[in-house]
């Protein structure tokens, strides 16, 4: 087995848990969850597990020519294709639309602009198109990032935790039904592109359990926005958090390190910025082995298309 | 090298994140307290802005800025007419209440201060007028935005006292929370004495003085 074809556990591990946290840590839809956050995101959490797993084994069972019939593979590949295709391009158009978005609205107003974006999307296209095991490396090295930041906010934002707003009642199934969709949409529905993308990709090199990482991904992911969704309730409680456009950010910003340190906002900067970074590369990634299925002399010029075309989007629609 | 570039790249606009929001301290006019009061028709907005002087760095002179309109956007039009920098209010850490400003007006002030980008981990007090306390100066920081906090840490560290005032803690309070009273009067009274008292807000209306 070629050393680049390795099983490499941890970084794909890495991988997927920041793609899960992605800009659904932006945009959690608090507004829509209200009493019904924390049972909507446990079942988005297990929804999560399950579409990532139905797209990755789905897909590697489509392309892998067990489908006997010629005509009947390729239009299995395609009605599979299509779909899969429209979800990853709409989650780097989102990717991208809510870092940017968050970024000109909290902290560089005059900054964010097209060249701005041209650069995030520029190098995650860069990633995309690269090596896998350049974008794994530095998932690697970012997850550990992520993991440091999110759990040392997490500890100093302890003694801003009101005990009452964690003692809230069991939701009514009304609720858990209103807030249930929403928070599907960002929680679960980017594992099939995700999936698609790890299937393609041919991940672990022939692995014997290639769901391992998907499920160990989705579970480290899914534990870090428990995390920031926990904090977020204690410092703030349901009612108020449904109110703030970024609930999270805002909760890390009233945290204090020590009677000096106020608002380590550079820290919490760092999940926002490279979840979505690698998001959107994840994506760019998914696009390139889909259609690189189809168009395999044009596989390494998708990414920089899929760059332009979010551009586009961002800036257009 | 591919994998460098983006790192290097990656970590370029990682530090450009860590400005303040992009502009120079000399196009802007930080704030560091704000005072709303209710007057006759409509609501007043004191903003208390301290500047550095040319060459003197540590010269500080603090000067107030107000507006009045029928409501607090406007109020803040009135504000920056004529005011040749733009406002910043991400410095800002103390946030007046004046006696009236309760109910309704309680609300856009909770709104202002969110739309504003005002730090949700800013001080709440109340005064019966919010200008006098912001125009009688400070003792010992640079300005009064400085100094009450300041003064509310020393009281919770030495009597052990807990204030739950910040912007957050009242807007979350659904109405109901004390916020602590500061008096403009009393130039000559130690730092720790100027708080007079807790004023109690009961479904956002000011009931009574603990």
């Amino acid at each position: 087995m070629n050393a680049k074809e390795r099983p490499r556990g941890l970084h794909q591990i890495a991988l997927i848990a920041l793609f899960t946290l992605g800009n659904t840590l932006l945009r959690f839809p608090w507004a829509n969850a209200r009493a019904g956050v924390t049972v909507s995101f446990v079942l988005s959490a297990i929804t999560a597990l399950l579409f990532g797993l139905c797209a990755s084994f789905g897909a590697a069972w489509l392309y892998r020519k067990r489908v006997k019939s010629k005509k009947l593979r390729l239009a299995a590949c395609v009605l599979f294709s299509i779909p899969v295709c429209a979800l990853a391009f709409r989650f780097a158009v989102g990717g991208s639309r809510d870092l940017l978005l968050f970024l000109e609205q909290t902290l560089l107003p005059e900054r964010t602009g097209p060249a701005f974006a041209a650069l995030f999307l520029a190098i995650a296209a860069g990633f995309s198109r690269a090596e896998r095991r350049g974008m794994e490396v530095f998932a690697l090295v970012s997850f550990f990032a992520v993991l440091a930041a999110v759990a040392a906010l997490f500890l100093s934002g302890v003694p801003q935790f009101r005990v009452e707003y964690g003692k809230a009642e069991l939701p009514s199934l009304a609720a858990v039904g209103a807030s249930l969709p929403s928070v599907l949409v960002e929680f679960a529905l980017p594992m099939i592109p995700l999936g698609a993308y790890l299937a393609l990709a041919k991940p672990n090199g022939g692995g014997r359990r290639p769901w391992r990482p998907l499920v160990c991904g989705i579970l480290s992911g899914g534990g870090m926005m428990l995390v920031c969704v926990l904090q977020t309730l204690l410092t703030f409680g349901a009612t108020y958090t449904a109110s703030l456009q970024y609930p999270y950010s805002a909760a890390v910003r009233v945290v204090s390190l020590g009677a000096y340190a106020f608002r380590p906002e550079l820290i919490s900067y760092l999940p926002d910025f490279l979840a979505c970074l690698l998001r959107v590369a994840v994506c760019f990634s998914c696009l390139k082995f889909t259609v690189g299925r189809f168009l395999p002399r044009v596989r390494n010029w998708i990414p920089p298309l899929a760059a332009l075309l979010t551009f586009v989007a961002l800036y257009l629609f | 090298m591919k994998q460098i570039a983006f790192l290097l790249s990656a970590a370029l606009i990682l530090l450009s994140f860590s400005g303040c929001r992009a502009v120079e301290p000399e196009e802007v006019y930080l704030i560091s307290a704000l005072g709303f009061d209710r007057v006759e028709d409509g609501v007043r907005l004191v903003a208390e802005v301290p500047l550095t002087r040319e060459n003197e760095a540590d010269q500080m002179e603090v000067r107030l800025f107000e507006g009045s309109g029928k409501s607090i956007p406007s109020a803040l039009e009135d504000m920056k007419n004529g005011l040749a920098r733009q406002l910043e209010f991400g410095h800002c850490a103390l946030a007046v209440l004046g006696e009236g400003i309760e109910e309704e007006t309680l609300d856009w002030v909770l709104e202002c201060l969110s739309e504003w980008q005002v730090p949700l981990s800013a001080t709440v007090v109340f005064s019966p007028d919010a200008r006098a306390l912001l125009g009688r100066g400070s003792l010992s920081a640079p300005a009064v935005g400085y100094e009450l906090p300041d003064i509310l840490r020393l009281i919770s560290k030495s009597r052990g006292v807990s204030f739950r005032c910040r912007v957050y803690e009242v807007a979350s309070s659904g109405g109901d929370f004390q916020i602590p009273r500061f008096l403009p009067n009393g130039e000559e009274v130690a730092e720790v004495d100027r708080l007079a008292g807790v004023c109690v807000y009961r479904q956002k209306k000011a009931v009574r003085i603990e």
